[in-house]
């Protein structure tokens, strides 16, 4: 040990300073408030409101949504069902042609829809993260067939597809439907990711890992992918949004899922039932507006997130 | 008789992509001995970094060997299995710290992560290794004068010289023969030069790296630490000599006007000789000069430079091979 380094040493004793692991919670908590204040308190609505919708469904009186309700008729002097009953205190969206409680549907329709989105979502985010980042890293042969598979996902028609696909599989299960709209809406993403992977990987700690004996798949999930995990993100919320509106999209004519009870479903029923045309406005306008409000947050979500992100690659 | 540890064989390695083919280095040949401290110097362009690229086994894509050989330990890099460079060769035997280290931390990780990843080859997955790593490169950072909480930071929270001393830890920890060094001042202050070479020159007192390869542009640092020294240009060797040599009683036209090129002044602020700069610029290497490369610039330059590229000519009075016509009568 060389004087000049001790000199250094001693200096790097006296600039680290004696923080508990409490103040610095707190401190990180305050910068981060300070920052990104809105994004926060936005986010914190988005996942109570979430919260309390699916922590409604799983108790009485919403935990069934195909309870159907009686009442006492004092004409007949019999139980009569309790159909197209209008909002009232007592049914708050008022019935269905089944005298279901139309808010305890919605609310399952709200839970499973988000569900839906969610495990969809997750499918084409792995899709993508693999194709994006195993095809620049081994290159070759490999990259050549990744980005040979992207780009023929890039160019076929999303939506007609979609469509085509669920009309011509009979089977109406949820992860047919869920199977079908992953398979067919990674591409952009992997493409974007692989972008970004390829830049990354010429980077100079990847050498390093690389001179550090570092197997090569391990070097692209370990050391490249944390760099690209804000585009990562983003592209989940993406295709969160995006799966939610086309399964909504796919019931409404009717060739989607029938298992899971989704805003599509109650959709679906309102156009079939002609709920529309009999003005029972109770029954479709609510499960509309939930949608577009749900696409509206991801929406929000997305666009605050990649504000956030941006001020790293400054 | 030394050891030779690292031995170059009239090594090519071009650059092949849409701009065509970049003969970087051009049959360069030279060994290193057992702990030797070699100093690699020339202009910028002059195919230093390529060279360091090629030496550590595994060069970028579009750097490609196109012949000659590089034995390490007797052993010939790419005649070896893949999965064997990257288990035995690699920083066991060679360590590389590449350009710009400022940039060789990954910047989403703490330097603990970094670290834990870096060595998990070595040392596999066992759980309570973690721990044992840990204290072995806190240790071992000690000696290269970093303090224990360096590991729990990020990298944008270290300073450039403390980043630089990080990314020489991580690539000694395994104790390599060789340790290749490419540009490590390059973006250093003047103070914070002297500690990484105080660094290094510790790392071969205690015999953690015996022989380090020093590759810079920066010839007043390079004279602190090495003994022997290669001036490159235009992807060949020029001349080979021990640094006092070079320094004092430069030979190749190159080289006389490579050192002339250094500022240095006295401490009262004068200086003794006028700074002179090389007129011109090195040669486009996408389809270099039949004769000698530094014949555009040379003041000295022959008629036969034109045609003919020079062998190593030995001259009497100096005892060093170098790459000048002007040297062979000398020679016989």
């Amino acid at each position: 040990m060389t004087k000049q380094m001790e000199v250094d040493l001693k200096n790097q004793e006296e600039l680290k300073l004696n923080l508990s692991t409490r103040d610095i919670i707190k401190e990180k908590f305050h910068a981060a408030m300070d920052r990104y204040k809105h994004q926060i308190i936005f986010m914190l609505v988005f996942f109570i409101v979430i919260l309390i919708i699916v922590i409604l469904t799983l108790i009485p009186p919403f935990n069934d949504p195909d309870k159907q309700y009686w009442y006492w008729d004092p004409v007949v002097e019999f139980f009569q069902l309790d159909n197209y009953a209008k909002p009232s205190l007592e049914h708050l969206l008022g019935t269905d042609q089944n005298g279901r409680d139309q808010l305890t549907r919605l609310f399952h329709a709200v839970r499973n829809s988000l569900a839906f989105g969610l495990f969809t979502g997750l499918i084409c985010t792995g899709i993508a993260v693999f194709l994006g980042v195993i095809g620049p890293y081994k290159g070759g042969v490999v990259d050549g067939i990744a980005s040979f598979i992207t780009n023929i996902a890039l160019v076929f028609p999303q939506i007609p597809l979609i469509l085509l696909m669920s009309a011509v599989l009979r089977i109406r299960a949820w992860w047919i439907t869920m199977l079908v709209i992953g398979l067919f809406t990674w591409s952009w993403a992997a493409r974007s990711i692989r972008s970004q992977v390829l830049t990354i990987k010429e980077r100079n700690f990847i050498k390093v890992a690389k001179m550090s004996a570092l197997k090569g798949v391990r070097i692209a999930f370990y050391e490249v992918l944390p760099n690209v995990l804000p585009y990562v993100i983003l592209a989940f919320i993406i295709f969160l949004g995006n799966a939610i509106v086309i399964e909504a999209g796919i019931a409404i004519l009717g060739v989607g899922q029938q298992n899971w009870l989704t805003l599509g479903l109650l959709l679906q029923d309102a156009l079939q039932a002609g709920w529309v045309q009999s003005f029972s406005y109770w029954l479709w306008i609510p499960p509309g507006i939930c949608l577009i409000l749900i696409y509206l947050s991801f929406f929000m979500v997305q666009s605050s997130l990649s504000q956030t992100f941006e001020q790293r690659t400054s | 008789m030394t050891e030779k540890v690292l031995k170059i064989e009239d090594l090519k390695g071009y650059y092949r992509g849409s701009f065509g083919v970049v003969h970087a280095i051009d049959g360069v040949s030279f060994s290193v001995n057992k702990g030797d401290i070699l100093a690699i110097a020339g202009e910028s362009g002059c195919g230093k970094t390529s060279l360091a690229e090629l030496l550590t086994g595994t060069p970028i894509q579009m750097l490609q060997l196109e012949g000659g050989q590089v034995y390490v330990n007797d052993l010939s890099m790419y005649e070896l299995d893949e999965e064997f460079i990257r288990k035995e060769i690699l920083c066991k035997v060679i360590g590389y710290v590449p350009q710009a280290s400022q940039n060789s931390l990954n910047p989403v990780k703490k330097i603990r992560n970094f670290i834990l990843d870096v060595t998990r080859e070595r040392v596999g997955r066992k759980p309570r290794q973690k721990e044992k790593v840990l204290d072995r490169v806190v240790e071992h950072f000690k000696k290269l004068g970093l303090e224990r909480s360096v590991i729990d930071k990020y990298p944008h929270e270290l300073s450039g010289g403390m980043k630089q001393r990080v990314i020489v830890g991580i690539s000694t920890i395994w104790n390599p023969l060789i340790l290749i060094v490419d540009e490590p001042t390059s973006a250093l202050d003047v103070t914070t030069q002297q500690l990484l070479i105080e660094t290094l020159r510790h790392l071969k007192k205690t015999g953690i790296v015996e022989t380090i390869l020093f590759i810079s542009h920066d010839i007043p640092v390079l004279a602190q630490i090495c003994n022997t020294c290669i001036i490159m240009y235009a992807g060949r060797i020029v001349e080979k000599a021990s640094m006092d040599d070079i320094i004092n009683k430069p030979q190749h036209p190159y080289t006389k006007m490579l050192i002339n090129s250094i500022a240095c002044f006295n401490p009262d602020g004068s200086a003794e000789t006028k700074l002179e700069g090389i007129p011109g610029s090195p040669p486009d290497l996408k389809n270099p000069p039949k004769g000698c490369r530094f014949y555009p610039r040379c003041p000295s330059r022959l008629e036969k430079c034109k045609e003919n590229y020079p062998p190593f000519f030995i001259s009497r009075t100096h005892n060093n091979p170098v790459a000048c016509w002007l040297y062979e009568e000398i020679g016989d």
